[in-house]
């Protein structure tokens, strides 16, 4: 028992950093936005930290000829002045960021707002990038620190009680604003109904900026105090705040005090799972860690799911319209065959950016029946795509499967896979069910992408796929004399283009319209005897099974396959792209695909930058991410909304209808 | 002596693996540290000479010997011809920009080495040298836009600083020969190609030798502590099996990508409650001085394996007197006398102070790698092309890093890629790092599976 309580201590400081769930839950209460980027803010601030006490600089987290103010050599800086600063920054920034970013999307589709906090993320984890490389520091303590023996086997750390304590306090202060004073009364008001709050004269946009400071606050206080603890790494709080959002989510966003606990036990149940893998030989060797964590997760968000709230505000947030008609099939024909076209005559670069292109629109589409047509939002379909990738390596390479026997199957593997994920939606909406399946989709790259067994090592060369190859003819992108065959480039267009046909053929089924009208109103839907659940479960194995194709193309493409393609940035990149492109359209499938980092759209963007003598160089990804963000701003709806939006006012085709999205 | 490329030499994929996002140490040490790896190029020649020691002894040159002298502050007086005619064209693919994937230290140290073998060496063969960089993202996609983008280039080579994803296949195709700093991932290990430094499998090998051979250590009892991640399962899946086929008993303590202080204490404790004779890290550079603490408060004295990545002076300055009793797999634990050499080149490239330069990083790696190419380019009989530098180094007349022997590259079929089948080892002690087995390179082959 010793060992399993031993662990049990050793992981409270773990657990409690956890709690920048509490600034998620001040975010989420304050502006109905899951606030992906605090993590990134709690690194940014520790940073800033380091700087100040190390350098006597302060390091300017926006592009420009400056990297950084230097307070000059004579200047010493107090651990209270660098503390200050470092707060005031972190305040600072959410304060910016919500009024430049979240403010102007308050009535936007949760989506949109999903969409824009993965630029910001994207954006602040380039700036840590540019301004700091992949620097690991370890920073002085600011907490008293030392081990305390319990007994000679049980030790305590003592910042960890100190940062437990710290954050009990925080969020016992944070509950009795919330219930005590009427500002933090008001907030809770406007997070139940806007529209109530506004007619009792609180401004929803000031609450929601409070908030965002008091949430930047928490995580640069995190930032500071807990740096410490750790090395002090780019991805070190937004990786933490994986399981700080599951704990936000046991809280459902509304409960300081639970996403505390949640939090930090948590942190302490990851601890013990090392002494339980010694003693248990049934708990998987590898990703039981973190795997077990968010599997438990999202079963209790299945079962209690119903329970979690739901924001009102001012304005319904609406996906963009669903087109009652598909675009002419003449367009259709004209633009596969100009793809077709230009992989028969593309150079080899070019062609690779085509390539990523049809295939990311192959990976949109999947996105389009789930969350286009039935109002579901998943951040697993990397992880669902990468599930194919594996399962064609394995059928192909033990057990000698064929092409294109291999790939349908790996697709429907995947298929089951996103059923399972999709379960939870069962009971769960919105940006709750967007937490649920990033549970989900961790747990898969948990469970499967960590296992030997299904993922090769070096014993297997890791995961490779061979060419594809019908009745002899090789489909494959290379050969041992060629880089680039336009044969591969034709059989992925015919494969998308038939995933897009398929798609659009879905919307004008019986099954496509059952999905619209789940879309519309679960309620209503079920009213007129349409299966909800059956309709989403549905949904969930036909988006899947659409990413498994377009994960085994990904394979093939590259001949082997890796985790690292499908982790939790792939998949918030694909959400955020698809979005933006248009998420009800094939249409909108296709401008995503246009837009993919390294796509065609990119490469266009890159030459002709590169032509105006412009070299982005390592600000690319600032550069990037701050295009992201203005366009989710701008364009809330899609690019491809704002086109039927065009041709709605043009006249050319009758407005249609808004379905509910989802919120 | 030789060039000394330290630190994260071999085990640069063992940092990139914890979770791959590589770290380097924000305080660069300006003092060199003490140990060098084994991603050592050359042999035992002139330490005076730069050029001398980045050339294998029995390949047949002596050109370089004689080319460049070095003084003591690392200023190199030319006596050979410079460089003219057709550039020899080496396409460079790094990995840049991305958040947690940002190595820049490479093309820093390849753009040095470049202008070190243009200025000094007389480039490949009498033809200057000439790289054109490319910037893959930490994608699959980019790595395949950066090959075909140097396909197109016609170049005579690709070498790789970190590059996640190598597209073998263009390379392949386009009969581009492909030179790599560090394997990766799993299937770097059986490419077409040639890599440099040993990566995590010869690491894992020769530690699991020197910790179980009856001419080593010859200890039983092993624990592992290692992390929840993909890339540590791939390397725990090496390790593993080879401390039993040594005839060890292991236990395997499992902890998270990302641990307090406190975590680490926890899991040195419940490695030490297998009471083993001698415990492996698998932890980068992020876990070693709390790991190093946790060993020292817990008074344990079973020694402790790591990579060179513990061994970076960040970490020595910070764990003191913890560091005693840690071995470093790759690491010779001596110093180098051609770092001068380095700091000099490298801090024309960044404009900065030749003491600033990090010698424990990437950067060492970098000019170690162009100078190894070098050296088996300086070799060949006939005319510098690709194919020919890297037959050479199959044939067997590339320098085994470390100590500057033939380099036995694919000798075990099964990882045919890799050139370094024997390291170093450095034991930290009162003093700092010194060597360990006395300086001998030792083997991972009788114990990587097959």
């Amino acid at each position: 028992m010793t060992p399993y309580v031993a662990a049990l201590f050793a992981g409270i400081g773990a657990g409690a950093v956890r709690a920048l769930a509490l600034g998620v839950v001040t975010t989420f209460r304050g502006s109905g936005v899951v606030n992906f980027s605090h993590g990134a803010i709690a690194t940014w601030t520790a940073y800033v930290f380091w700087d100040l006490r190390t350098n006597v600089s302060y390091p300017f987290p926006f592009p420009g000829p400056w990297d950084a103010y230097s307070f000059g050599s004579d200047v010493r800086m107090t651990l209270v002045s660098a503390t200050v600063l470092s707060l005031l920054t972190a305040g600072l920034l959410n304060a910016v960021i919500y009024l430049l970013v979240f403010r102007s999307l308050r009535s936007a589709p949760s989506l949109a707002r999903v969409v824009a906090g993965v630029g910001v993320l994207l954006y602040v984890q380039a700036m840590i990038t540019v301004r700091f490389e992949a620097a690991s520091v370890r920073l002085s303590p600011v907490l008293p620190h030392g081990v305390i023996k319990v007994t000679n086997r049980i030790l305590l750390a003592v910042d960890a009680v100190w940062l437990v304590a710290i954050l009990a306090a925080l969020a016992a202060l944070l509950w009795l604003l919330s219930r005590y004073t009427r500002i933090g009364l008001a907030i809770r008001a406007a997070s139940e109904s806007e529209k109530g709050a506004a007619l009792l004269g609180f401004d929803p946009d000031r609450l929601g900026l409070w908030c965002w400071v008091a949430a930047g606050l928490l995580a640069g206080l995190v930032g500071v105090i807990a740096a410490p603890m750790f090395e002090l790494t780019p991805l070190l709080f937004t990786e933490l705040l994986i399981p700080a959002l599951g704990a936000a989510l046991i809280a459902r966003f509304t409960s300081f005090g639970i996403a505390g606990v949640a939090g930090l036990a948590i942190g302490m149940a990851q601890a013990v799972v090392s002494p339980l893998q010694r003693d248990l030989s049934w708990i998987p060797r590898h990703g039981a860690r973190d795997g077990l964590v968010f599997i438990t997760i999202a079963i209790a968000m299945a079962v209690v799911g119903k329970r979690l709230p739901t924001r009102g505000s001012l304005e319904t947030g609406r996906l963009a319209t669903v087109s009652r008609r598909p675009a002419p099939r003449w367009i259709t024909s004209v633009l596969v065959a100009a793809v077709l076209l230009a992989f028969a005559t593309l150079p080899s670069t070019w062609g690779s950016a085509l390539l990523t292109s049809v295939i990311f629109t192959g990976l949109a589409l999947s996105l389009v029946v789930l969350t286009g047509f039935t109002g579901q939002i998943s951040l697993a379909q990397a992880a669902i795509a990468g599930i194919a990738g594996f399962s064609l390596s394995r059928l192909t390479m033990r057990f000698d499967v064929p092409f294109p026997v291999a790939p349908v199957l790996a697709a429907l593997v995947a298929a089951a896979f996103g059923v399972l994920v999709g379960v939870p939606a069962l009971r769960v909406r919105g940006v709750n069910l967007a937490v649920v399946t990033l549970a989900g989709g961790i747990a898969v790259q948990e469970f499967v992408f960590k296992n030997p067994d299904f993922v090769g090592d070096v014993s297997t060369g890791g995961a490779k796929v061979p060419p594809p190859k019908l009745f002899g003819l090789d489909l494959g992108l290379q050969s041992a004399t060629s880089v680039y065959r336009p044969q591969f480039g034709l059989f992925v267009t015919v494969v998308v283009a038939l995933l897009g046909i398929a798609v659009s053929n879905l919307h004008r089924s019986a099954t496509g319209r059952r999905m619209l009208a789940v879309r519309s109103n679960e309620n209503a839907a079920a009213a007129v005897g349409i299966n909800a659940a059956a309709t989403k479960l549905l949904s969930f194995g036909l988006s899947s099974f659409i990413a498994g194709v377009a994960g085994t193309l990904v394979a093939y493409r590259f001949g082997s396959i890796s985790d690292a393609s499908f982790n939790l940035f792939a998949s918030l990149t694909l959400l955020a792209f698809a979005y933006l492109g248009g998420i009800t359209s094939v249409a909108g499938a296709a401008i995503a695909g246009l837009l993919a980092a390294d796509g065609i759209g990119f490469k266009a963007m890159s030459a002709g930058w590169s032509r105006a003598g412009i070299d982005f160089g390592r600000w690319e990804l600032v550069v990037g991410a701050v295009g992201l963000v203005i366009t989710a701003v701008r364009y809330p709806q899609g690019i491809a909304g704002v086109g039927a939006g065009l041709r709605s006012r043009l006249g050319r085709q009758p407005a249609e209808r808004g379905a509910a999205g989802p919120r | 002596m030789g060039i000394g490329v330290r630190a994260r030499g071999i085990v640069a994929t063992a940092c990139l693996l914890t979770a791959m996002g590589c770290t380097e140490a924000a305080d660069a040490p300006s003092d060199a540290g003490q140990s060098t790896t084994a991603v050592t190029v050359a042999p035992e020649s002139s330490a005076a000479s730069t050029a001398a020691s980045t050339t294998a002894p029995d390949t047949g040159s002596d050109t370089a010997s004689t080319a460049a002298e070095t003084d003591s502050t690392g200023a190199v007086e030319s006596t050979v011809a410079a460089p003219t005619g057709e550039p020899f064209v080496i396409g460079v693919v790094n990995t840049e920009g991305a958040p947690g994937l940002d190595f820049p230290e490479f093309t820093t140290a390849f753009e040095a080495a470049a202008e070190h073998i243009n200025r000094d060496l007389g480039g490949f063969k009498g033809r200057p040298v000439q790289l054109q960089p490319c910037i893959a993202k930490g994608s699959p996609e980019s790595s395949q836009a950066c090959a075909q983008e140097l396909a197109e280039q016609q170049v005579d080579l690709v070498m790789l600083g970190i590059d996640i994803f190598v597209a073998y296949p263009t390379y392949a195709a386009a009969g581009i020969p492909v030179i790599g700093a560090v394997p990766v991932l799993p299937t770097d290990y059986t490419a077409d190609a040639v890599f440099i430094t040993a990566g995590n499998l010869v690491v894992q090998g020769s530690t699991a030798n020197a910790i179980t051979s009856p001419d080593y250590l010859g200890l039983k009892r092993v624990a592992v502590i290692t992390n929840d991640s993909a890339q540590l399962a791939s390397a725990l899946g090496v390790l593993t099996p080879a401390l039993e086929k040594g005839g060890a008993t292991v236990t395997v303590v499992t902890g998270g990508q990302t641990e307090t202080d406190a975590g680490y204490l926890s899991l040195m404790q419940e490695a030490a409650d297998s009471d083993p004779e001698a415990i492996v890290s698998l932890y980068g550079e992020t876990g070693c001085v709390a790991l190093m603490r946790a060993r020292r408060d817990l008074g344990i004295t079973a020694p402790v394996f790591s990579n060179t990545s513990c061994l970076s002076k960040r970490v020595t300055d910070a764990a003191g007197d913890a560091a005693i009793g840690w071995y470093f797999a790759g690491a010779t634990g001596e110093d180098n006398p051609d770092d001068d050499v380095v700091r000099r080149y490298v801090s024309e490239i960044t404009g900065g102070d030749p003491a600033d330069v990090d010698l424990n990083g990437f950067t060492t790696v970098g000019w170690g790698e162009l100078i190894s190419i070098w050296a088996s380019a300086d070799s060949l009989d006939g005319e510098v092309s690709g194919p020919a530098i890297i037959e050479a180094f199959r044939a067997g007349r590339g320098t085994q890093l470390g100590n500057g022997d033939p380099a036995p590259c694919g000798q075990v079929e099964a990882y045919k890629s890799v050139c370094t089948f024997s390291i170093p080892f450095a034991q930290f002690t009162a003093p700092g790092a010194a060597p360990a087995f006395g300086g001998e390179m030792i083997s991972a082959v009788e114990l990587l599976p097959a």
